[in-house]
């Protein structure tokens, strides 16, 4: 049969990368313990000293997500003001609508790093508090 | 939320006292706005450095200005004026082309003489993925439309015909896949090829707009149409016919043999030289004159329908590389109307300028650099101003859009208002590090738009300080430490080569010159085996092949690939920039890899973590000395600064003598304690393999190297972009500040430095 329509073929990429997020999540689930929480909250660059390979795989899971809903630290004020923003991929504002605020960097940083373990389902969402 | 505010550009980057610049503003806000002229110093706001400075230089254009909105044409497409409306279509016509689409599911014009407001003429556009063709008198509109969809990068060729006589409207498009010149190849079962008629009601009218090609004319301006429905994609070779063609006429030319004589033919390859194609001319080689023009610098010198891929280099083969790409989101220039010209102070010191806007609570400032009087220098130093790089970084938007660039970056991104305007204002263009909408990399940039990341305290979205923001460090320590010096740019070494290095004891190149010319390169080639002597106090630099467009001077090209950190990487058969001829790419591949010049070249990033250098053997060589002057041997040099805590970050070079670092060089020191977000570079990687990070390898480094050159010349490198950021550290008493200043006295003294051969 003749190939008519180019709408009528998906991407079959996506099928592996579902499956591969899927077997991602629950590898690096149990890497998310109140240890790895409380590295990242006091060391969230890694420049006080290397982070543990645990969290540095976490980053590079969290760091290479899809660019619509992943999180970001927004600097309202840079340097006094933070607060968590939702990318909503080019040519649209991003969402900023999480009451939270935040005096420093590092600590909007960490917010995003444990919203985007809460979106994923690697981290309860009341843990998160 | 609303993220417009007043803003404004100037029509170059480099000016010399007595000359005239010129302004263009622009507010949602119609009304006046409050200029002042400002010298920057510098512009990190971060709380542990020396804060924002900035100096009022009163002067004449110092005053209240009226400023109201600006519109801006985004997006490619070529004009055709054709004022005597020989295209018109009244008796009929037929066009033949040649098209490549990459967005066809969107409404976008193929070429037209139409206008959307009369809804009268004619026009071959794409509708929901399928060719279409329409006509009308402004009364009566008749269309075809093909029941076969396109696929996407894939080529066609196209007959559209309106017939007036036998009052038919017919359209066909077929295949013409080989195996290089699509997305896929001849051995897809590809069913796409397809004809339809339909009747004319009507010839078509003759609407007061031009032709266009890839778009649509939204209204019947006078000067100059506003552009919509732009197609993205490639046009190749359109042909315009003054009658509708016999069906055996059709045939032949989707069988790519020669038609009849037509009325025009835009050939998109005509006035390809050696020196390539830098023209926005799109030449009708009909012999009827009717010449287009192109606007907003589609992209050129790109693979033709009928690319066979046994040449890659469109100067020897135009006859292959007929296409032009069209982006519905390309900038050359925004065009607005001049606010306001500031002829400068003959006495106006040379040093980095803004011109400060007010409105209301807004700002924004609009820098520039003056330059001393032409054929003359006002002091021994020169700080090389790298707007090339400027441009190249200009309005990038890679942590808005692109997934992989935390990856890259190593940190969960901070981004800020200006991040965002960028993001939800297709007006201010984008940059060499991000895509097209049609996903193509963005080769061309422009420096007439407002560039929102060039502003002094700009804290960029890799972040950290970036390009301008961070030379500013530089610029501050040197007007704390009550140096004379000049400021230059790219722009002027790209005119004046090294006689303009010449006139300076030592020239400075600053955080990040990655965008290098060969005539840059020569130029400073030519310094240092001359007795001229260099600091290259920053990293990644004289990276990627750099153009300048001949005949829009604020324009530069890049083409990147096939190897080097990469934010996109250019198609087959298309890494020659169009505005010269130079295969682009990394001057590494090219035989002038930064070692041969500076010592050291690219060798990693790692944007997350900075780290301290360690003194190593050549240190204690009593001919470098002096630049261990009060610093002692079991220092650290740099751990602390403003850039993440360390003098050796964000990208780093080292030394490497197979790659051209003089034999005579010294390895005075080496940073070491990056992360494992550092990656080596991809051009040293060959196999990629685990341990090619900052926690295992040792290329991941920043050198301190230090060479003599002919006639007493000398090459000083710190290697790291971050070295600027660390000047600062503990009120400029520090070891980074210490060394930086040894050698910059030494070098900028009279007499020859000691030979290390």
């Amino acid at each position: 049969m003749p190939l008519q329509n180019p709408n009528g073929y998906a991407d079959k990429t996506a099928d592996f990368m579902a499956f591969f997020a899927e077997a991602k999540r629950r590898e690096l689930r149990p890497l998310v313990t109140p240890a790895l929480l409380a590295e990242h909250a006091e060391d969230p660059r890694g420049d006080q000293s290397p982070h543990s390979t645990a969290l540095q795989d976490v980053l590079n899971y969290l760091h290479a997500l899809p660019i619509d809903g992943k999180s970001f630290a927004y600097a309202e004020v840079p340097y006094q003001r933070y607060k968590l923003g939702l990318l909503r991929g080019r040519g649209n504002a991003p969402t900023l609508d999480d009451p939270r605020v935040f005096a420093t960097e590092r600590e909007a940083v960490h917010a995003v790093f444990l919203q985007r373990l809460v979106a994923l389902g690697l981290l309860d969402a009341e843990a998160a508090k | 939320m609303s993220y417009a505010q007043i803003r404004g550009y100037c029509d170059r980057p480099n000016v010399r006292p007595g000359e005239t610049l010129d302004f263009f503003l622009s507010s949602p806000e119609a009304g006046r706005c409050q200029v002042n002229l400002v010298r920057l110093i510098h512009g990190d706001r971060n709380p542990a450095g020396p804060g924002y400075k900035e100096e009022a230089v009163p002067s004449a254009v110092d005053g209240q200005y009226a400023v109201g909105t600006q519109f801006t044409q985004v997006g490619a497409y070529v004009e055709v004026p054709d004022t005597a409306a020989h295209l018109g279509g009244a008796s009929g016509l037929s066009l033949h082309l040649h098209l490549w689409s990459t967005t066809p599911a969107k409404r976008q014009g193929v070429i037209s003489r139409w206008s959307e407001a009369e809804r009268r003429g004619w026009a071959l556009l794409i509708e929901d993925g399928h060719l279409v063709l329409m006509a009308s008198d402004g009364r009566q509109q008749s269309r075809v439309s093909l029941a076969q969809p396109l696929f996407p990068e894939v080529w066609y060729s196209v007959v559209a015909r309106i017939d007036v006589t036998g009052k038919t409207l017919s359209l066909s498009q077929v295949a013409t896949i080989n195996s290089v010149n699509s997305r896929f190849g001849r051995m897809v079962n590809l069913d796409t090829d397809g004809a339809a008629v339909a009747p004319l009601a009507a010839a078509p009218g003759n609407p007061s707009v031009p032709v266009l090609m890839a778009g649509l004319a939204e209204t019947s301006l006078v000067s100059r149409p506003r552009v919509v429905a732009l197609f993205n994609g490639k046009l190749d070779g359109p042909k315009l016919y003054s009658h509708a063609l016999a069906d055996g006429e059709v045939a032949a030319l989707h069988a790519g043999e020669a038609g009849p004589a037509p009325l025009a033919h835009w050939d998109f390859a005509a006035g390809t030289t050696r020196r390539g194609i830098p023209t926005d001319a799109a030449q009708d080689v009909s012999g009827n004159g009717l010449h287009g023009v192109c606007i907003n610098q589609p992209d050129r010198g790109m693979t033709g329908w009928n690319w066979d891929g046994l040449e890659e280099h469109f100067v020897h083969c135009p006859e292959q590389y007929g296409a032009l790409w069209f982006h519905e989101d390309s900038l050359d220039d925004c065009r607005w109307v001049r606010s306001l010209s500031f002829t400068l102070p003959p006495d106006l010191p040379s040093g980095c300028y803004a011109l400060k806007l007010a409105q209301g609570d807004k700002t924004d400032r609009v820098p520039f650099f003056v330059v001393p009087p032409k054929g003359t220098a006002s002091a021994r130093i020169a700080v090389v101003i790298p707007t090339f790089s400027y441009l190249a970084y200009a309005n990038s938007q890679v942590l808005l859009n692109a997934a992989g660039g935390q990856s890259v970056m190593g940190v969960l991104t901070t981004l800020d208002d200006l991040d965002i305007e960028l993001n939800v204002t297709p007006a201010w263009g984008r940059s060499a590090y991000d895509y097209h909408v049609d996903g193509r990399g963005v080769q061309y940039s422009t420096w007439r738009r407002p560039i929102l990341n060039l502003r002094p305290d700009y804290r960029h979205e890799f972040g950290s300080v970036w390009q301008f923001p961070a030379d500013l460090h530089l610029i501050d320590w040197l007007t704390v430490k009550g140096f004379a010096f000049d400021v230059i740019t790219d722009h002027d070494l790209q005119a004046e080569g090294a006689s303009l290095l010449k006139r300076y004891a030592v020239v400075i190149s600053p955080s990040h010159a990655e965008y290098t010319s060969s005539q840059m390169l020569d130029a400073y080639e030519e310094y240092f085996a001359t007795g001229g002597r260099g600091m290259y106090l920053g990293a990644n630099g004289f990276y990627w092949i750099t153009s300048q467009h001949p005949e829009k001077p604020w324009m530069i090209e890049v083409r990147k690939g096939e190897t080097g950190d990469q934010a996109w990487r250019g198609r087959p058969g298309e890494l020659f920039h169009s505005t010269t001829g130079e295969r682009g790419g990394l001057w590494r591949m090219r035989a002038r890899a930064p070692q041969k010049i500076w010592g050291t070249g690219y060798t990693s990033h790692g944007l997350d973590v900075s780290a301290g250098y360690h003194q190593l053997p050549d240190a204690r060589d009593p001919r470098v000395a002096f630049i261990f002057e009060g610093i002692g041997p079991q220092e650290v040099i740099g751990d602390f600064g403003l850039v993440n805590e360390g003098a050796a970050g964000l990208e780093l070079d080292r030394i490497d003598y197979s790659l051209g670092t003089p034999p005579n060089t010294l390895l005075l020191a080496s940073s070491y304690g990056h992360s494992a977000s550092a990656m080596l570079v991809p051009e040293d990687q060959y196999f990629a393999y685990p341990g090619i990070t900052g926690r295992d390898n040792p290329l991941v480094r920043a050198d301190i190297a230090y060479a003599t050159t002919r006639q007493g010349g000398a090459v000083f490198s710190a290697s790291s972009m971050a070295w600027c950021g660390s000047l600062s550290h503990a009120n400029y008493a520090n070891n980074v500040s210490r060394m930086t200043e040894n050698v910059l006295r030494r070098f900028a003294a009279e007499g020859a430095v000691d030979e290390v051969a």
